[in-house]
């Protein structure tokens, strides 16, 4: 007998429930439509939004009347090494401050500087001072609002802890609609849709070491590609130089470190208590290029030089005790830093290194989309970090926060479009009992196999050692074996102990690993087919750009088979340099 | 090796009600409850929920000891620390220490 499953109808679903979800669902209830947004964990307490601490971008020129879109925009695709899509990107640099605003008027408390206007701040690759923020908190902030102004529209449903497996078409090939899991009943949903906005964010946790969260496996890639969109940019992972490895009540930390390494002047030292960077960048030193500083840290750990949780020292002991007390007086009182208090932790910066260590923080690529944020397949839209194009080869500090706001609303406009010419839609059936199938076989498989958690494990470790910091193409060949074999051999196995359908965290595990594959070997294939080094793709055994690589390289699915094409890139006002430097 | 002694008030849902079990979790110095809750899933399917890891998301929010906290910032300073692990009152369970973190309306 075929399992039963419930049947939900919306005018629009949403995936995803935070920065972009939850901006977007705004943006339709205020066009009249009905949405339904889906979280496979709890709004606002989950997921990378509410983890950004700190910096948006928006090119108001409060802080230095030269600034404005234009310039942020140039900005942008220098940062992106002339691979950014440059639509995109210019829409989401002219179009952020309004978003902004807005977020404002809801009631985000904007950091202000004396004059009453929004205090801006200047970042890494910013050639103006044009980074806001709200204390250490912004993202905390915005969901705080978000959740509010969606709270107020009785359009909006949101239900959290449902997980979404696959879109489900019409016979004519639109998405109209998708399949869930209800995680705490464990019942199966058909949620029947006009238009589906996927905002389920990006993959980091493909990374054994990242800055995201566990929600991070790429879901909305993977979906995307079996759907037969195309995807762009997958190779160009972006890493973040330093975070604390440890204590584990400290993990994952970047605020600690940064202010040891920029405002103590600290020095990165490796097991050997030999200073690096002198090796790497004698000039800048710890001062130099992020993805110098990430590379310069991998490679030491890379060849056993590591500290014992896996990482460097970072020290700044060798000031004087007086230097420290008085940084530390005016900058975190009472030792407490961005409401971390390290002595609480036992870490005492008089006399302790940091243990410290590069993480992977963002996916620049993702969905191919046009300049209205469509996919190409009717009735499926994207938006936030899910899409691929706005950032090229890599990305500015603060213009993710940006992209979300700009993309949703946008996005939410085309899928607003879409939805009031549908008089009603037919999902084809048959892909109903197919899916069924696929989420409920493992409960079939025999013993013996591993836990998805633990081949989860492995894929991450597979892709921090050979698909990370630093690529060759013998590392890279390697990982496409060894994520093929998991795929062929191990995943087909795996087990789960719990019979149980309620809230059984292996059963929705050994669907995200599903995923997890998908879109690692994306990654791995783009980045063995990227025979240069660019942006945050760096290839040991390719170290320069090449100009012959000026070109994005798209994914898509064809016949069961994973496509790579490289095509040239969409340029509006900046030329392509003609040489590479 | 030091053995942490962890006891942990689980939800049953197959049986709508809540069991207290007893573990013994190999001890690290300076580890996080998360660590300890991260053993006990992998080692005995106790279910949890943490997101963001860093203090922030507050997902990871439980009793410990009697007193509401976040896993993920709580440090175990000794082997011989005594750790009583409850899920939150304030709404309703789901699977062990998993509850439903909405307070009134419909989720």
């Amino acid at each position: 007998m075929m399992e039963s499953h419930k049947e939900i109808e919306t005018d629009v679903l949403i995936i995803g429930s935070e920065a972009a979800g939850a901006r977007a669902a705004i943006e339709l209830s205020d066009k009249n439509l009905n949405v339904l947004m889906v979280t496979k964990s709890v709004m606002a307490k989950s997921a990378v939004t509410v983890k950004a601490v700190f910096s948006v971008s928006g090119a108001f020129g409060f802080a230095d009347p030269r600034d404005n879109p234009e310039v942020h925009f140039q900005d942008t695709v220098e940062a992106g090494r002339y691979l950014n899509n440059q639509k995109l990107a210019e829409i989401v640099t002219s179009e952020g401050p309004k978003r902004l605003d807005e977020l404002g008027k809801w009631g985000v408390k904007w950091d202000k500087a004396p004059d009453g206007r929004y205090l801006q701040v200047k970042m890494y690759g910013h050639t103006y001072a044009r980074s806001l923020s709200v204390g250490f908190r912004v993202g905390l902030e915005w969901m705080r609002i978000l959740k509010k102004e969606v709270a107020k529209r009785p359009r909006i449903t949101v239900k959290n802890d449902v997980f979404v497996t696959n879109y489900l078409k019409s016979k004519r090939g639109e998405v109209s609609g998708a399949f869930a899991i209800d995680i705490r009943t464990g019942d199966l949903w058909v949620i029947k849709a006009k238009a589906v906005l996927d905002t389920t964010g990006g993959g980091m946790y493909l990374y054994r070491t990242n800055s995201g969260t566990p929600e991070s496996t790429g879901d909305g890639y993977a979906m995307g590609y079996r759907a037969g969109a195309e995807l762009t940019d997958m190779e160009f992972v972006q890493f973040y130089p330093i975070q604390m490895y440890y204590p584990p009540t400290l993990k994952e930390d970047q605020g600690t470190p940064a202010f040891v390494r920029t405002f103590l002047r600290g020095k990165l030292y490796n097991f050997y208590g030999e200073r690096f960077m002198r090796r790497y960048d004698a000039e800048h030193m710890e001062l130099a290029d992020r993805d110098v500083l990430a590379r310069a840290i991998f490679m030491e750990i890379k060849q056993g030089r590591g500290t014992p949780h896996g990482g460097v020292w970072l020290d700044a002991s060798y000031l004087p005790d007086k230097i420290i007390e008085s940084v530390i007086d005016k900058m975190a009182p009472n030792w407490t830093l961005r409401g971390i208090n390290l002595p609480k932790y036992g870490i005492d910066l008089r006399k302790d290194p940091l243990e410290v260590g590069p993480v992977a923080h963002f996916f620049c690529g993702g969905i191919r989309v046009d300049e209205r944020w469509e996919t190409g397949i009717p009735g499926y839209f994207v938006a936030g970090e899910v899409v691929g194009g706005a950032n090229g080869a890599n990305r500015l500090p603060g213009n993710a926060l940006e992209e979300t706001q700009v993309s949703a609303v946008i996005a939410a406009n085309s899928a607003a479009e879409y939805a009031q010419k549908i008089l009603h839609t037919q999902i084809d059936r048959e892909q109903i009992d197919v899916e069924k199938a696929r989420v409920l076989r493992v409960f079939e498989n025999p013993p013996g196999g591993a836990r998805p958690g633990a081949l989860i494990r492995e894929l991450r470790h597979i892709m921090w050692d050979n698909v990370g910091i630093l690529r060759t193409g013998k590392e890279l060949e390697e990982a496409i074996d060894k994520i093929g074999h998991m795929r062929t051999e191990a995943f087909p196995r795996v087990v789960i102990p719990l019979q149980s359908r309620v809230f059984n965290r292996d059963w929705i595990e050994s669907l995200e690993l599903s995923n997890m594959l998908d879109v690692a070997e994306m990654i791995t294939r783009a980045a063995s087919l990227r025979t240069e080094s660019r942006g945050c793709h760096y290839r040991h055994d390719f170290p320069k750009p090449s100009r012959e690589w000026l070109k994005n390289i798209y994914i898509r699915k064809e016949d069961a088979k994973m496509i790579l094409k490289p095509e040239p890139v969409v340029v509006t006002k900046i030329p392509l340099p003609l040489e590479e430097a | 090796m030091e053995m942490l002694a962890v006891k942990v008030k689980r939800y049953i849902p197959e049986k709508s009600d809540f069991e207290v079990q007893t573990f013994q979790v190999p001890y690290e110095k300076d580890m996080s409850l998360l660590m300890v809750l991260e053993h006990l899933y992998e080692e005995k399917g106790v279910h949890f929920r943490h997101s963001c890891d860093v203090g922030l998301c507050a997902i990871c929010i439980m009793k410990v000891n009697g007193k509401n906290c976040l896993a993920c910032k709580e440090i175990i300073h000794g082997a011989d620390e005594i750790m009583v692990v409850e899920p939150v009152e304030t709404s309703q369970p789901i699977r062990d220490l998993v509850v439903t973190l909405e307070k009134n309306r419909d989720r």
